[in-house]
């Protein structure tokens, strides 16, 4: 799951997954900022076939958030 | 595609070759991520193209910052004209919607003077159905936006393309294209759907502009024009496609090259043609190749007559073995398959012909087939003179050249932006540069009309000139393919130098842009006397001082300055 959010987020922000940390958090690096925190979102949606609700959007700023999210989701689904 | 898979090709294709087009996007709401979707629409086309998102909501102020980019779309919504919109308009009386409306009309009226010479802008007008789309009845939303569209509509320079987002909602329900969430969040309205859906209805607005558009229609006949075999089921057994032959009709009307390519006997497909029930006539035909050779080599036969790029073909055919037979060794001809579903093969016609899309029909567009049909019988004249200044002579030329005259300038920015062989620069140019540098001081602008014993080609040539000083250099030199190897261009250059003299020019500069396609001209400025100055990548640059220059010796063509 990591490795795959991670290569949506390399798509979206422009670089090699390997050059995402685990702890990947917007505003802390200049590639993830609020305008590409849209795109993201958008993204994951598609690669995972879930909709996020507003809540979450605004919530799901750093990548382990984003991992809890997806899981309760896919979880649920 | 996923947008994801979207996003990793598009920052591929970034590395493609070719200066990229610069397009800017201006909103009054978020728009961010338009960008890769835009750029993709041109990207995966074969043009490179870079995207600028304007700030958010300063339309007015970066319509000038961004005024010489190469286009610039506008999204100047509803649903970003106040913060209160779309939802709360119970908060709104007349009083504060008259007041919304007239700051709404002040920046525009300003993006419209800021815009007013830029080479394409595209703006949607307002559009308020996605929020009322359950209302049967006009709302204030409704009433906002008509009273603002009305302003653009009276007011938006003549040469602005004006899009109708319902035709968007139309192929992309509102509640797919609209994502509230993120309205919600971050007040961006559109969802990757809808911009996927603009991107690919605006496409074409631009790239005419830099010559990417189709000239020349090639179809086969049987199960494509009509349904049957017609050397089989004879005339009387097939059945015309009436609206699909209406559609080729229309194109042929404006200018496109239609040609049939089919296997089958000449005379069942002229019968065929006869047939009153048929709707497309010989008459609409440039050319017809009727035989039994592959199509491929009968496409290429065809471009190589009408002296087109393959680049510049659509080809229609029922047959899944020509369509791929094509595609493998013709990969630059757009190819369409008839399916047999008629209702279907009849929907894929209207993005056939959007293929076509030009700025304007002209003159010369509408009466093109006709031209090409006379220079087909010319070239088989050709044939008769061995020598080709005896052709030349027996030809009878006669060239008209105007200047700096703007009733010319559609055709004109169209010869730039179609013309690929004979042209120097490559410097395409929209209608409303061409009528700016027409009412310039600074600019000599040749528009270059030829005739012959055979009739009228129209305006097929263009040199301009941008005067510095004593100084001048030609900023565009181009000639139809269609009167290439008359020496025409000879005659309006000697026009040309004869003006800049008179103006007091003692020096001219021009260049020489190499392209994949104009070679032929590259080293037209050496046999003008002009002195190379200095190679620069694919650019040779060149200098020549007024005086030294040796007008032509041609005596066979007349020149008459209209």
């Amino acid at each position: 799951m990591r490795d795959r959010v991670k290569a949506v987020m390399a798509a979206v922000f422009g670089l090699r997954p390997s050059e995402i940390p685990d702890d990947l958090a917007l505003g802390h690096s200049d590639c993830w900022d609020s305008v590409r925190h849209m795109s993201l979102v958008l993204a994951l949606e598609d690669a995972f076939r879930v909709t996020f609700s507003v809540e979450e959007i605004v919530e799901m700023t750093t990548l382990p958030r984003i991992l809890k999210t997806l899981d309760e989701k896919l979880a649920a689904a | 595609m996923k947008y994801a898979e979207l996003l990793r090709e598009n920052a591929v294709l970034a590395e493609t070759a070719g200066t990229p087009l610069s397009l800017a996007v201006l909103a009054n709401i978020t728009i961010a991520p338009i960008k890769e979707v835009l750029e993709f629409a041109f990207r995966s086309r074969g043009l490179n193209a870079r995207v600028t998102i304007g700030r958010y909501d300063n339309v007015a102020q970066d319509s000038q910052r961004l005024a010489d980019y190469d286009a610039v779309f506008v999204f100047f919504e509803l649903a970003g004209l106040s913060d209160r919109l779309p939802f709360e308009t119970h908060v709104l009386d007349s009083e504060s919607i008259g007041k919304l409306i007239d700051k709404a009309k002040g920046e525009l009226a300003f993006t419209f003077e800021a815009l007013s010479h830029t080479g394409v802008v595209v703006f949607n007008l307002l559009c308020s159905l996605p929020f009322t789309l359950r209302s049967p009845r006009a709302t204030a939303l409704d009433y906002i936006c008509q009273e603002v569209n009305a302003f653009v509509r009276a007011n938006a320079p003549k040469s602005f393309k004006l899009i109708e987002l319902e035709k968007i909602f139309a192929g992309c329900p509102v509640r797919e294209a609209i994502d509230l969430r993120m309205f919600l969040a971050f007040r961006s309205l559109y969802s990757i759907a809808f911009l996927r859906a603009y991107a690919e209805l605006v496409y074409p607005l631009v790239a005419v502009t830099a010559g990417r558009y189709k000239k020349a229609l090639v179809l086969d006949c049987d199960g494509t024009l009509w349904k049957g075999v017609v050397g089989e089921d004879g005339v009387d057994g097939i059945v015309h496609f009436r609206e699909v032959q209406s559609f080729i009709v229309q194109l042929a009307e404006a200018g496109v090259l239609v040609c049939l390519c089919s296997k089958n006997e000449v005379a069942d497909v002229e019968r065929a043609l006869a047939d009153p029930r048929a709707v497309l006539r010989e008459e609409h035909l440039v050319m017809k190749v009727v035989n039994w050779r592959d199509k491929a080599a009968n496409l290429r036969e065809i471009a190589s007559t009408l002296n087109l790029g393959l680049e510049s073909f659509v080809f229609v055919d029922d047959s899944d073995f020509e369509i791929e037979c094509v595609r493998c060794s013709l990969p630059a001809v757009s190819v369409f398959k008839a399916s047999a579903d008629y209702t279907e093969y009849l929907w894929s016609w209207q993005t056939i012909a959007s293929l076509f899309y030009r700025e304007s029909d002209t003159a010369e567009d509408r009466v093109r087939a006709q031209q090409y049909k006379v220079a087909l019988v010319r070239r088989q004249q050709h044939a008769r003179f061995a020598d080709l200044d005896a052709y030349l002579r027996a030809l009878d030329l006669s060239l008209r050249l105007s200047l700096n005259t703007v009733s010319a300038a559609p055709r004109l920015a169209q010869l730039t932006q179609k013309t690929n062989q004979f042209n120097l620069t490559t410097n395409r140019m929209s209608e409303s540069q061409m009528i700016s540098a027409m009412q310039s001081p600074d600019w000599l602008v040749v528009g270059v009309e030829v005739s012959d014993r055979f009739g009228s080609y129209g305006i097929v040539g263009l040199i301009m000139a941008r005067q510095a000083g004593s100084d001048a250099s030609i900023e565009n030199f181009l000639l139809s393919c269609r009167v290439i190897g008359r020496n025409v261009e000879l005659k309006a250059f000697d026009f040309a130098v004869d003006r800049l003299r008179a103006r007091g020019v003692t020096r001219i500069v021009a260049t020489y842009r190499a392209t994949p396609r104009n070679g032929q001209v590259s080293d037209l400025y050496e046999r003008l006397g002009f002195g190379l100055v200095r190679e620069e990548g694919a650019s040779k640059h060149y200098q020549m001082d007024i005086d030294a220059y040796r007008p032509s010796s041609i005596d066979y063509i007349r020149v008459e300055h209209a």
